[in-house]
């Protein structure tokens, strides 16, 4: 019996997460046939995909709605970042975001930092398979039911007695936390992140929890309020407006503001690096020449 | 049986609910990936082969960056007596993987895991072995042995990274803490002018460097330079960290502190409760560096006649404070 309860209390239940764990999102699609089909719609779900022949490298890392950085294996301890990217706003080639050349950016598959590891587990969902011959190998490609739900075999076997994970009844930090997993955590206290820089527009749950909106919210605020969890993100401004007025139902402004959405101004979009474009999700007031710098109000 | 079949039906769901916990990517996960490296590398090579002693610094570092120091201690030891038989204990590896080892020791073990570490002839890892030394000699009060290590440090890390480095402007921030202040002063004013031109003049590193120029500047009772000091590093945070960041509350207290010895009455006591606001936000009104900021401005608004909204403020904030 003591056996039975330190097994109940024990962390290796997580790790021991495996494959057989997963159902894949095909499993999910007769019991929830709308979201099923709105995610697989989605930019999450062709987060990753293997190369075409015409493509260069082995994989395709994004779903192009901004870029595709592609992926080479060289040999057993090593995987090239291809040092050109393919960006939409081009319709053609330039140099991968972050990179000092053209030539690429080789990564070890076992470096500490974990990189190119992180780079598949963000880009997929469920646990990575390391081969014999060393070959980095996702369970499901894309980013699908089971990476926010996580592992839901047992689910599909007893649908009324084991419920996935509802990402929906997180607390707003938790929340942010389990976005920025893959999008990049919310800085702890005391940690030095500099909000000024373009980089970091990229990195939502960063910038939304340095909002002065989500940190007043009192756990109102979360990524849910303005990104359906399923659907394709929406690139029209005006789609936002309304979780702004949730809150801000008349709001004053200085400025004539008549035909303008709130995140045209609130969250301005910043080029992150040439090419690519992302809304700052740190909400607040801005100028048109320094979209990353809020305008402190008087204390 | 029928215990067996209630057990099941207990843990069956545990385990679904177990799972529906995991992270994604999961960091358990990932050390598994890399513990799975370290067998294979056992298996295939043996285990005193360098390239087994990388598949152990591998996951060293790796879980050291998880923060599991204990873990990281257990493979990074892997790590030393690997490059030990299969390098040599003078390898420049072996000297850079006991530095890697003393970061992730208790105090009492790493003195003299990094005292090896000084000696690497690879100036990055004696430079770094320096420094932690100089540490540890500052937490004891030993400012004189102290200086003597950062020194070495600082010229280590010159032959290392170059004169103008990021890395030195860091290494003249912890010597000017234990030298005398006009020297201090000299180190961080060589520092600040570093971190501007490498890092730019509105990060955050510089202005943690300014910050700390000008604690040195009030201390010395440069007390306008102070207060210059203070102000940048302060508008830098709060352009770069946030309002409300720790690192501002920081700036506003020791602004607070130059504006007091300025006589500046209204200012000093703006910045102290703005120090206070921030730290009661960002960590809580039950914490000690909360009750720091209440109990200075606490002893400020008592200094300048506010007797009753100190005794009011202490009662809010100091009930239960530790002694």
């Amino acid at each position: 019996m003591k056996r039975v309860v330190a097994l109940l209390w024990f962390p290796w239940w997580i790790a021991a997460v495996s494959p057989e764990d997963f159902a894949g999102a095909a499993a999910c699609v007769d019991c929830h046939p709308l979201e099923s089909a709105a995610q697989s719609a989605s930019a999450h779900a062709h987060a990753l995909a293997r190369a075409l022949t015409s493509q260069p490298g082995d994989w395709a890392f994004g779903a192009g709605a901004q870029a595709i950085t592609f992926v080479k294996r060289l040999d057993s301890e090593t995987y090239l970042e291809e040092g050109q990217t393919w960006y939409r706003i081009l319709d053609g080639f330039a140099r991968t975001p972050g990179h000092p050349d053209d030539a690429g950016v080789r990564d070890r598959i076992f470096d500490p930092s974990a990189a190119i590891l992180r780079c598949f587990a963000c880009h997929s969902t469920g646990p990575l398979h390391i081969t014999g011959d060393q070959k980095i190998i996702p369970n499901e490609l894309g980013v699908r039911c089971e990476a926010c739900h996580g592992p839901s075999a047992a689910h599909v076997r007893e649908p009324g007695r084991i419920h996935p994970r509802n990402p929906g009844r997180l607390r707003a930090d938790e929340l942010n936390v389990l976005c920025g997993e893959c999008h990049r955590m919310p800085a702890a206290a005391g940690q030095s992140v500099n909000l000024r820089d373009p980089w970091n527009a990229r990195h939502q749950p960063l910038m939304l929890a340095a909002s002065i909106c989500f940190r007043q919210s009192q756990g109102k605020l979360t990524c849910l309020t303005c990104h359906s969890p399923h659907a394709p993100l929406s690139r029209k401004p005006a789609s936002y407006d309304g979780a702004c007025v949730r809150c801000h139902a008349a709001p004053r402004h200085k400025l004539q503001t008549a035909g303008r959405s709130c995140v045209t101004c609130h969250m301005p979009a910043v080029t992150a690096q040439p090419y690519l474009t992302f809304a700052n999700h740190r909400i607040a007031v801005y100028t048109a020449a320094d979209p990353m710098s809020p305008i402190r109000p008087r204390r | 049986m029928i215990v067996k079949t209630a057990l099941a039906a207990l843990i069956a769901p545990m385990i679904g609910i177990f799972a529906a916990l995991a992270f994604q990517p999961s960091p358990e996960m990932m050390r598994q990936l890399f513990e799975e490296a370290l067998m294979r590398r056992k298996h295939e090579y043996g285990a005193s082969d360098a390239r087994t002693a990388q598949a152990a610094r591998d996951l060293g570092l790796f879980l050291r960056s998880q923060g599991n120091l204990s873990a990281a201690r257990d493979a990074l030891a892997e790590a030393v007596r690997i490059d030990e038989k299969a390098l040599g204990p003078a390898a420049l590896q072996t000297f850079a993987d006991v530095a890697e080892l003393a970061g992730v020791s208790a105090p009492e073990q790493a003195e003299p895991l990094w005292r090896r570490a000084a000696e690497s002839p690879d100036a990055k890892t004696s430079a770094r072995a320096s420094a932690a030394l100089g540490q540890l000699r500052e937490a004891a009060s030993d400012q004189a042995a102290a200086a003597t290590f950062y020194r070495r440090a600082l010229v280590r890390e010159e032959a290392a990274s170059g004169q103008d480095s990021a890395r030195v402007a860091v290494r003249l921030n912890a010597l000017s803490r234990v030298v005398d202040l006009p020297e201090g002063i000299a180190h961080l004013d060589r520092a600040v002018d570093i971190s501007r031109r490498r890092l730019g003049a509105r990060h955050p590193e510089t202005a943690t460097l300014e910050l700390n120029l000008a604690a040195l500047l009030l201390k010395a009772g440069r007390l306008n330079e102070a207060v210059q000091s203070g102000a940048d590093a302060m508008s830098c945070f709060e352009e770069s960290l946030g309002d409300d960041d720790p690192r501002t509350g920081a700036a506003a207290t020791l602004l607070a502190h130059a504006l007091r010895a300025k006589r500046d009455i209204r200012g000093a006591e703006r910045m102290y409760r703005r120090a206070l606001a921030i730290d009661e936000q960002a960590y809580g009104p039950r914490e000690a560096r909360t009750w720091t900021d209440a109990r200075t401005l606490a002893g400020f608004l008592r200094e300048i006649g506010k007797r009753r909204e100190a005794a009011e403020l202490e009662r809010r904030m100091l009930g239960d404070a530790p002694h």
